[in-house]
């Protein structure tokens, strides 16, 4: 049974949703050229850079994915988000791979390639990009509406109309505002957010108390709860996953590159990543805390998936009035996350993929006409994907193997653009394919029931980490090949 | 105490936080009110190193 109350929460929610969608609507005309629209005419500040990279990278489905490494982890599922705020500072901090990025001033990451591998290489990471993001971001929307259905207490069969709503008003601002609006709603999205996790955080912390919390997870996980290399759950090939994937998605992500690429110049872009490396434990150690509170509440015998628990759990012990407030934020980190995605995938779609049919001619209006209908298509895929796929598993293992998809082949290749004289096209092509196949192969396997216990013996860990070797040995060998192929040749 | 390492962890990510979320809320208004007038004006003012 859930605390939320229509006449006092529902208003809460209402206003907020109202507001949001006012102010991204307000923003649209101020953009007039595809640059306003993809990169906000790069002129984005430090401190509206973190909001809205911390808003961005922090969605409904993010929270139950960590709630749940929390309760079935403990505080060892917070490894990830340890390894992502260093990589982020280390990122930020050398400036490696990023400041020749922004000085490059390109609009996506292929761009880029372009310039040291030509337009064939370009197309073919635009395509890698774009099917690792949608496969990745395909389960936000059914995470969200699972998520408000258990806490607003309403009936699941109502989850696709919620999930449609919700989606309709995202995609209403983001294809009217492109980039600014994504930065104004963000801005708005990150003080809301911040303002009820903190609120519901610290509540959780003094109803139940900080110490039985952690000897709960201490009593049901052992001592795995606080050391991830002696959780038999976790374990050495997990972590080195979650350390490959942290610098790959701090180099790579679109998302997260798209935020230095609209930043005013290279040296803002390297300080929003070095400030906000701290948001990325945020992003994991406040969920772990709910998922952990969960676990001291039901105990391990919680009747549902652990996905849930966290849901469940706040539905039951915030008040109402606070949970109206959660409620806003929750759809505020939501919002914030697809309008962030739904762009960034649709301007890799325009700016790459479709390079080759629009040359870079067309008029900045029927350039921001094509813009506008990509995001919408993104907006019914999601619909349909989010609709259709049922998840196995953890929902962060989901995320890690289809984001390897493409994270292992595009750090590999930018790395080598950035600081290896010798990688060419071949090298590129033979990346791209093995960082594909591994992960897409796994995918499907995992559905096959003749492979399904392969796959289970082998996990999506060790998978995971030999996609990203494989991919850095494909992109040496291919270009050593072709460079001793050259002289003969010529 | 048995769990100092990680109590200090997760009690200065909210401290974080917090601090984080006021300044961001106050100099982050300020920078929306810069990136509009820059763009009404037409004046992308793109500072290079």
């Amino acid at each position: 049974m859930s605390n939320f109350n229509w006449l006092i929460d529902g208003p809460i929610v209402l206003v907020y949703l109202a507001g949001t969608i006012t102010c991204g609507l307000l923003i649209r005309r101020y953009v007039r050229k595809v640059d306003d629209f993809l990169v906000a005419g790069r002129n984005v500040n430090l401190y509206l850079g973190i909001a809205s990279l911390a808003a961005s990278e922090f969605g409904i489905a993010t929270c139950m994915g960590n709630a749940e490494l929390g309760f079935k982890y403990g505080l060892a599922g917070v490894t990830p988000g340890i390894a992502l705020a260093l990589a982020m500072f280390v990122v930020g901090y050398t400036g490696f791979c990023i400041q020749p990025l922004r000085e490059q001033k390109v609009i996506t990451l292929p761009e880029f390639f372009e310039k040291k591998f030509g337009k064939r290489v370009r197309w073919a990471c635009g395509l890698v990009i774009v099917l690792g993001g949608l496969l990745n971001m395909g389960v936000f929307l059914r995470q969200a509406g699972d998520f408000l259905s258990i806490v607003c207490g309403f009936d699941p069969s109502y989850l696709e109309v919620v999930m449609t709503v919700i989606l309709a008003g995202i995609a209403l601002y983001t294809i009217l505002g492109g980039m600014l609006s994504i930065l104004v709603t963000d801005y708005i999205q990150f003080i809301v957010m911040s303002t009820g996790l903190i609120i519901v955080i610290l509540m959780v912390i003094f109803q139940f108390g900080w110490t039985p919390m952690l000897e709960a997870a201490q009593q049901n996980i052992g001592p795995g709860a606080f050391n991830p290399f002696v959780n038999p759950q976790y374990g050495i090939d997990r972590i080195l996953l979650d350390v490959f994937l942290a610098f790959a998605a701090v180099l790579t992500w679109q998302t997260m590159i798209s935020r230095v690429l609209s930043s005013k110049n290279s040296r803002t872009g390297r300080r929003i990543y070095m400030n906000t490396s701290p948001f990325f434990l945020v992003r994991f150690v406040l969920p772990a805390i709910l998922g952990m509170g969960a676990l001291y509440y039901f105990g391990p015998d919680f009747q549902g998936k652990s996905i849930f628990a966290m849901p469940q759990f706040l539905s039951m012990v915030v008040p109402v009035g606070l949970i109206g407030i959660l409620v806003a934020s929750m759809l505020a980190a939501d919002m914030s996350t697809n309008s962030s995605y739904m762009l960034a995938w649709s301007s890799v779609i325009y700016n790459d993929i479709m390079k080759p049919v629009h040359k870079g001619k067309w008029s900045e209006k029927r350039g921001l006409f094509w813009n506008r209908v990509l995001i919408a298509c993104i907006g019914i895929f999601l619909l349909l994907y989010g609709l259709w796929y049922p998840l196995k598993g953890d929902l962060w293992v989901y995320l890690q193997v289809t984001g390897t998809i493409y994270l292992s082949s595009m750090s590999v290749i930018l790395i080598a653009a950035c600081y290896w004289n010798k990688a060419n096209n071949w090298g590129a092509f033979a990346a791209i394919i093995a960082g594909a196949f591994i992960p897409v192969s796994f995918l499907v396997m995992q559905e096959i029931e003749l492979t399904q216990a392969l796959t289970q013996k082998i996990g999506p860990y060790k998978t995971g980490v030999a996609t990203y070797l494989v991919a850095a040995f494909a992109m040496i060998a291919g270009s050593l090949i072709k460079n001793n192929f050259k002289p003969a040749s010529s | 105490m048995k769990y100092l390492f990680w109590s200090i962890l997760c009690f200065f990510t909210i401290g974080w936080y917090i601090i984080v979320m006021l300044i961001v809320a106050y100099r982050g208004g300020i920078d929306i009110k810069h990136l509009l007038r820059d763009l009404r004006s037409g004046n992308n003012r793109e500072e290079e190193d």
